[in-house]
């Protein structure tokens, strides 16, 4: 052979492009969103709303609501598989997802008990923040080892899908009840450009500092043992990867309520694709899990138009399956 | 006098321009209708009921899918099921005026400048027969059609009391509105604060589950112990009341009185009907 191309040489234009092809793909996939719709807006239209130009109506569409959901959708794609892919990192645990630390069953309680009893000032997103981190600072006090971890996550979820269950019993026969109900099956339905601000510094400083982190993440996956060979301190480092990880899932689902199997599956895919690395993984599945949402809840907003299916039975529906496939192929 | 009849044509007039309207809705809040308005959604039924009662059902543009809307409208373009209608669909009708809009949606249609009318109690929930003729007013006033709207208020007014009339000093006939959606399934009955409660009451009956607030699941043991002589559910849940061993030993199933009736009779424009309907049931020998 002539030219003998160096394996890091290698790597490295291949990181490149694959990067380079998510985030085009990113970018690609929330301007297509904001194409595709219930209401009968043709092509030209869509363009000439985004130039600011054309009728009202269309402008409206396009930019009060298409664009901030497809946003938002990227965004919380994009938090869920990063946490996800942490989460499952530091518990060495594939089922492992972003809600493993009692996060969702949290805020979907919190939310409850803001929509019940609080004052109708109260920001029902702030209170369901607060519910989500208050869950996972509990679990975090009540789990030494990783699996102690898991098991108080798993039961303080039951506790608080109690609690929210009995809120649910005290609103009966009352609207306030689908307010609720709305954390518990999720969506993007009520996207705003102002919910794109608050997460967008969120997600992209979460990612920011997590990527930073993926070396050590390795390390610590393969187990406390070996973390300590290598002079990290494992029980640090796991406060650090996980508080990162469950203030971004916390942040999302205040806002879109709890969407499942993005966190689960995509950083799975992603890590048949390109292996363990955190530091292809991280970053990889954040832009994937984007590309993802945004397309699930393209899916959603359109097969039933115009009724909308919630998101997280589009995620499963067309994520379990295709995560099999790949499960199977890469046997 | 013929200057009289002028000013009288005058004021006539003027009351037919009546526009810009105010309405005060649900919330207690003023809703400002600046003309009137043309191309309306609606998204609970009762509201596009009160139109096609009003003769109105043309201006509608757009519909929320329910089962208890009116078979008039079945043909309009619809915006999504009722309990989760879709902004986009919705702006793209460009309503003036949407009706019956509630909790997020509404917040969203507003915050994007369209005027949504809500009235009744808290997010448009319709508790009795007060809140249907509110509603029914509220819309008048808001399309321009309020002398129809009061004549229609007057007309249901005076059929209740027709009925109440009928049944006066009749010994109450204890009864219950029960819906068991499925024979293995808990039944939820209707107590105080429920339009089902008010039409018992109005109708003769005596509500054995008066002591619960709203609706409530039960335990079939419950309605042992109550023992209605009388019962009332939805239609298609007659069979599943009267199929269950354990209800069997009520004296409504013993005697062959459960009857159904569409909640979409009960919160409607023809709830004066649905309470003739339920005086006659519940007291068959005062309507011989």
């Amino acid at each position: 052979m002539l030219y003998k191309v160096s394996p890091f040489r290698k790597t490295v234009t291949h990181h490149l492009l694959l990067f380079t092809l998510l985030s085009a793909l990113s970018l690609g996939s929330v301007l297509a969103a904001v194409f595709l719709g219930p209401a009968p807006l043709s092509f030209s239209q869509v363009v000439a709303a985004l130039l600011g130009k054309g009728e009202d109506k269309a402008r409206i569409i396009v930019w009060e609501l298409r664009f901030p959901r497809a946003s938002l959708g990227f965004l919380a794609g994009a938090a869920l598989s990063l946490s996800g892919a942490v989460m499952q990192g530091v518990f060495r645990n594939p089922l492992a997802s972003p809600y493993v630390l009692g996060v969702a069953a949290g805020s979907t309680a919190g939310a409850a008990a803001a929509v019940a009893f609080g004052p109708s000032f109260f920001p029902r997103p702030m209170a369901a923040f607060l519910g989500g981190i208050c869950a996972a600072f509990l679990v975090w006090k009540l789990g030494r080892t990783e699996l102690g971890l898991i098991l108080a996550g798993i039961a303080l979820s039951s506790l608080f899908s109690a609690a929210t269950s009995f809120l649910l019993f005290l609103t009966a026969g009352n609207r306030r009840l689908e307010e609720i109900l709305f954390w518990t099956m999720g969506g993007l339905s009520r996207a705003t450009w102002p919910d794109v601000r608050l997460l967008a510094p969120i997600v992209a400083g979460g990612t920011l500092l997590l990527w930073a982190w993926a070396r050590r993440l390795d390390a610590l996956s393969l187990g406390e043992e070996s973390a300590r060979f290598l002079g990290l301190e494992p029980r640090a480092l796991r406060r650090i990867l996980l508080g990162g990880a469950v203030l971004l899932t916390a942040s999302t689902v205040s806002l879109t309520g709890t969407i499942g199997f993005v966190g689960l599956i995509v950083p799975h895919m992603m890590r048949l694709v390109l292996g363990p690395g955190h530091r292809k993984l991280l970053p990889s599945s954040a832009l994937a899990g984007g590309v993802f949402l945004v397309w699930a809840d393209v899916f959603a907003r359109l097969v039933l138009a115009p009724a909308e299916l919630p998101v997280g039975v589009v995620t499963a529906l067309v994520g379990v399956p295709f995560f099999l496939f790949l499960l199977r192929r890469a046997r | 006098m013929k200057r009289l009849t002028l000013l009288i044509l005058l004021g006539v007039a003027l009351l037919g321009q009546a526009f810009p309207v105010s309405v005060t809705d649900d919330r207690g809040k003023e809703i400002l209708i600046p003309k009137e308005p043309n191309r309306l959604v609606v998204l609970l039924p009762l509201y596009g009921q009160i139109l096609v009662d009003l003769e109105l059902e043309g201006k509608i543009v757009g519909v929320a899918a329910s089962p208890d809307n009116p078979a008039e409208l079945s043909r309009l373009p619809q915006v999504g099921p009722s309990f989760a209608p879709s902004l986009e669909a919705i702006l793209a009708l460009a309503p003036d005026l949407v009706l019956g809009g509630w909790g997020e949606i509404r917040e969203r249609l507003e915050a994007l400048g369209i005027v949504v009318l809500t009235v009744g109690g808290p997010e448009g929930w319709i508790r009795g027969i007060l809140d249907v003729l509110e509603a029914i007013r509220a819309v008048g006033q808001a399309v321009g059609a309020e002398e129809k709207a009061e004549r229609m208020i007057g007309r249901i007014c005076e059929d209740i009391v027709r009925v109440e009339a009928q049944i006066l000093g009749k010994p109450r006939v204890p009864a219950a509105f029960l819906y068991l959606l499925a024979l293995d399934s808990p039944a939820y009955v209707a107590g105080v604060g429920t339009p089902e409660h008010e039409l018992l009451l109005r109708a003769g009956g005596e509500n054995v589950f008066s002591d619960i607030l709203g609706y409530a699941q039960v335990s079939l043991e419950e309605l042992l112990v109550r023992d209605p002589a009388v019962v009332f559910t939805d239609p298609a849940q007659v069979g599943n009341v009267l199929e269950s061993p354990i209800l069997a030993k009520i004296s409504a199933v013993k005697e062959g009185r459960v009857y159904g009736l569409f909640a979409s009779d009960i919160t409607s424009t023809r709830v004066a009907e649905t309470l003739r309907k339920l005086a006659q049931l519940l007291h068959p020998e005062a309507f011989r």
